[in-house]
């Protein structure tokens, strides 16, 4: 049997951890340049020299003290899941704070390798490393690797299978002098008594981790037997004096072993932070974000415009075919009604969404998202809320599942919170062909900039409801923005396509699956009881309708919208999709826009009312699924419907009778 | 190249984007300039805005380049490279336009049709990319190497 070596990915935010992994394993997880992309472990194998590694990527984290979801996770992976082999990885053009982990890494007592990576930037900088000195100073095996090229990485698995195979703890640490180490060792005598805790963790690193308050571990010796032991003697001694003392021996260790094993050149002021004075310089910051979005909107809608009309044909003249061709009437329904009108109806918009996340992923690759949290910080502090939060809204603008999943990177729980709650009022990938069809159809020339309009009305109703939340359910105050810039790099063309593809990707699969199904269900009641017109009002879809209309009337709405709003909770897409059947546009979305266009219970501002109201109207299930397990609570999910539902109305029924007016009605 | 001749191409450029953006927006106003006309400039906010911007950008590269302040190339640079983005971005949308109508309307491209293509945004940035062809290389090496 072969024998199968588990080894953990850690290390700092933004070092390339995830991006060795999928090398290493082949798999496609998301890189990104800025800090906290990675938010869950993943998990991977790979086979090399007839050994089975399981690799594990991290969130990344500064130190071993968590303070936010992600670094728990990270954290609690190393120490409690017990991995063969811990591999730190550290961006070598940044070596000195990546060393600080590498500092709490040693105490662990586990076998610790230092993948030296982005050895690339270093040296294109003519710094030196000589890993070799490094690795003596450290105790540690030291690879030079290149994630993005897979350079080293052959290496670092050679090293992974050799210091497995010896099983040999890592014994070097640190020493804290005369004082500390005496009270280090006191406390792993007292803790050496609950065989609990003996036989679990690595004893020095808990004492360590005791001293300096690391809430976590100080629980877990509370549950201890000898937590009264360790009490009495922690009692003794002034704490925060011992975690600073702790804290500034690990940096002089650091300031010992850096001259000894590189040489860096003089720092000026480095390209990135010379683009920084401009894209984050305090008046030019924010017009220039605003300028970019607007472009990457423009391309969005532009450029997907043949590949559309291309689609569109095909659906066009796949409704023909089947019209002509099939003699069956209910069968020549279900496919052209059903599939065609149904799917083909959202099949139209999947080249905007691929270049949506074409450019989210440009946009990332960069480094700028982490910029534009840093510029609109000042903006978001006056809500309340960290600059972190923006993150999750930008990233909202594909989809709200993984925006929703990056808040893990905020400390404060009710930051994280609030951030959470009014993500869903981001526009969202899933939601533009709404827009798309109703602003064609009713805006012509001028849908463009209605749809800018709801992205902004989008942001607006985010940060409000943030304030709102901040003032009455969750007070608090915000806490002030840490985050490292990474540097700008030029996004690599296959992690640019590999993002959109992946997502892209995923819309493909929802319109083959759930928007299928979706339509399929919207045709049935269409089509049913037996004997009634199709999508007539006796039809069960018309019943619905009909119950519902009372509630969407007010917003100038009739049934029809009524039951596709009710469908459009599954997903967004599904609103385009049941409309596409209702209106039996079996010749693809043309014919859904003349059809929409005819109907006399629709007007202009009954089409504005319909593109607000599912913007805001609730999230749709995935989203839920996602409050839910975030926040921990049906609660949380359930207040964010019914939030979501009463400010849809409010908003939708004003549009409608603001639109009315000025618009003259229909 | 001197920073002297970057601060004059910063200037001199940034003095067009920004001219070219304000009279986008006073056409929103004012309509029928038949001078503006000729410049392919229309009212259009987002694109007033935009060419404001960039403007504003390279002019404060002029400022601080005229003061001595070395870093002020930077806001040479960003201005080029904005000024690229957003001629690429229209270039994008007319071509994609243009193969709309003519692979599935069946339409002909007329000269007419070009001629109106060719915005402020599309003409400028064939300037800025002089001065990309000028101090690129120059940039983004030491932008990789920094
Ligand atoms: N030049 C260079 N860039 C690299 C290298 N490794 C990774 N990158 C880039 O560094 C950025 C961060 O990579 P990730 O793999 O997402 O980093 P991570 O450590 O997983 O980040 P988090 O998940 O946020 O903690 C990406 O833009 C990568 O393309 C390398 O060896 N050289
Ligand atoms: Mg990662």
């Amino acid at each position: 049997m072969k024998k199968t070596i588990s080894v953990a990915l850690t290390g700092n935010p933004n070092v390339g951890k995830t991006t060795v992994f999928n090398t290493i394993t082949g798999s496609r997880q998301h890189v990104g340049n800025w800090p906290g992309v990675t938010v869950e472990k993943k998990t991977g194998r790979c086979e090399y020299a007839d050994t089975s590694i399981e690799v594990t990527d991290l969130p990344g984290t500064y130190s071993l003290t968590a303070y936010s979801a992600d670094e728990v996770i990270a954290r609690n992976f190393i120490i409690e899941d017990n991995p063969d082999v811990v591999v730190q990885v550290v961006d070598a053009s940044n070596l000195e704070r990546n060393l600080y982990l590498t500092m709490q890494l040693a105490e662990l007592g586990r076998p610790v390798i230092v993948a030296l990576n982005m050895v690339d930037v270093a040296e294109g900088r003519g710094d030196t490393i000589d890993e070799k000195r490094l690795s003596e100073l450290l105790a540690m095996p030291v690879v030079r690797t290149v994630g993005t090229s897979g350079r080293g990485l052959d290496r670092l698995l050679e090293t992974i299978i050799a210091v497995a195979a010896k099983g040999e703890k890592h014994t070097h640490t640190i020493g804290y002098g005369d004082e500390a180490e005496a009270l280090i060792s006191d406390l792993v005598r007292i803790l050496d008594d609950d065989p609990a805790l003996a036989g679990g963790y690595p004893l020095r690193w808990l004492a360590v981790r005791a001293i300096e308050g690391d809430s976590a571990v100080l629980a877990l010796i509370e549950k201890s037997s000898v937590a009264g032991a360790v009490q009495a003697r922690l009692q003794q001694i002034d704490l925060d004096e011992y975690e600073a003392l702790l804290a500034d021996k690990r940096y002089e260790a650091i300031g010992a072993i850096l001259p000894q094993a590189c040489t860096m050149c003089v720092r000026k002021m480095t390209g990135s932070d010379m683009i920084d004075r401009v894209v984050t310089n305090k008046y030019l910051g924010i017009p220039i974000f605003l300028a970019l979005m607007w472009g990457a909107f423009q391309l969005t809608f532009a450029v997907a415009e043949p590949f559309m009309a291309g689609i569109e044909y095909v659906f066009g003249w796949l409704g023909e075919v089947v019209a002509g061709s099939i003699g069956n009437e209910w069968l020549a329904s279900l496919l052209g009604d059903g599939v065609i009108g149904g799917v083909g109806g959202v099949f139209v918009f999947v080249p905007n969404i691929f270049i949506l996340f074409l450019i989210l992923s440009i946009l990332e690759g960069s480094g700028y998202l982490a910029r534009a949290a840093f510029i609109m910080d000042r903006l978001m502090y006056v809500i309340g809320l960290p600059g972190k939060s923006f993150i999750p809204m930008l990233m909202g603008f594909g989809c709200n599942v993984p925006a929703i999943m990056s808040t893990r990177t905020i400390e404060d729980d009710r930051d994280r919170l609030i951030t959470i709650l009014v993500n869903p009022f981001i526009s969202c990938g899933a939601r533009l062909p709404v827009y798309i069809l109703f602003a064609g159809v009713f805006f012509g020339r001028d849908a463009g900039n209605v749809i800018f309009g709801l992205y902004a009305l989008g942001i607006v109703v985010a940060i409000l409801s943030a304030k709102l939340f901040r003032c009455t359910i969750l007070p608090g105050e915000s806490s002030p923005f840490i985050m490292e810039m990474p540097p700008y790099r030029i996004p690599t063309i296959k992690n640019a396509m590999l993002n959109m593809w992946e997502k892209g990707s995923m819309y493909l699969k929802k319109a083959g699956g759930i928007i299928l199904i979706g339509s399929l269900i919207v045709w049935f009641l269409a089509s049913y009881p037996a004997g009634v017109e199709y999508g007539s009002e006796e039809s069960f879809a018309g019943m619905i309708g009909h119950l519902l209309e009372p509630l969407v009337s007010p917003l100038g709405l009739d049934w029809k919208i009524a039951v596709a709003l009710i469908f459009g909770f599954v997903a967004k897409e599904i609103v385009v999709s049941s409309l596409g059947v209702l209106y039996g546009a079996d010749e693809g979305s043309a014919a859904l826009s003349d059809a929409l266009l005819a109907d006399p219970a629709l007007s202009m501002a009954g089409a504005l009312a319909v593109m607000v109201f599912v913007l805001l109207y609730m999230p749709c299930v995935a989203t839920l699924g996602v409050i839910k397990k975030e926040t921990g609570s049906w609660r949380w999910a359930g207040f964010s419907v019914l939030y979501g539902l009463v400010v849809a109305w409010i908003l939708a029924f004003a549009t409608f009778h603001l639109a009315s007016y000025f618009l003259g009605g229909a | 190249m001197s920073e002297y001749h970057k601060q004059l191409f910063a200037g001199f450029l940034g003095l067009l984007y920004l001219i070219v953006g304000v009279a986008a927006l006073i056409a929103l106003v004012v309509p029928d300039i038949k001078l503006f006309e000729l410049f392919g400039i229309s009212g259009d906010p987002a694109m007033g805005f935009v060419l404001v911007v960039i403007g504003l950008t390279l002019i404060s590269g002029f400022f601080e380049l005229s003061k001595k302040i070395h870093e002020g190339v930077a806001y040479l640079h960003v201005g080029i490279g904005l000024a690229l983005v957003f001629g690429m971005i229209w270039f994008l949308s007319v071509g994609a336009e243009f193969a709309t109508l003519a692979i599935f309307e069946g339409e002909e491209i007329t000269l007419e049709m070009i001629r109106e293509a060719i915005v402020p945004q599309l003409y400028l940035a064939v300037i800025a990319l002089f001065g990309f062809i000028a101090w690129g290389k120059e940039f983004s090496a030491g932008l990789l190497r920094d």
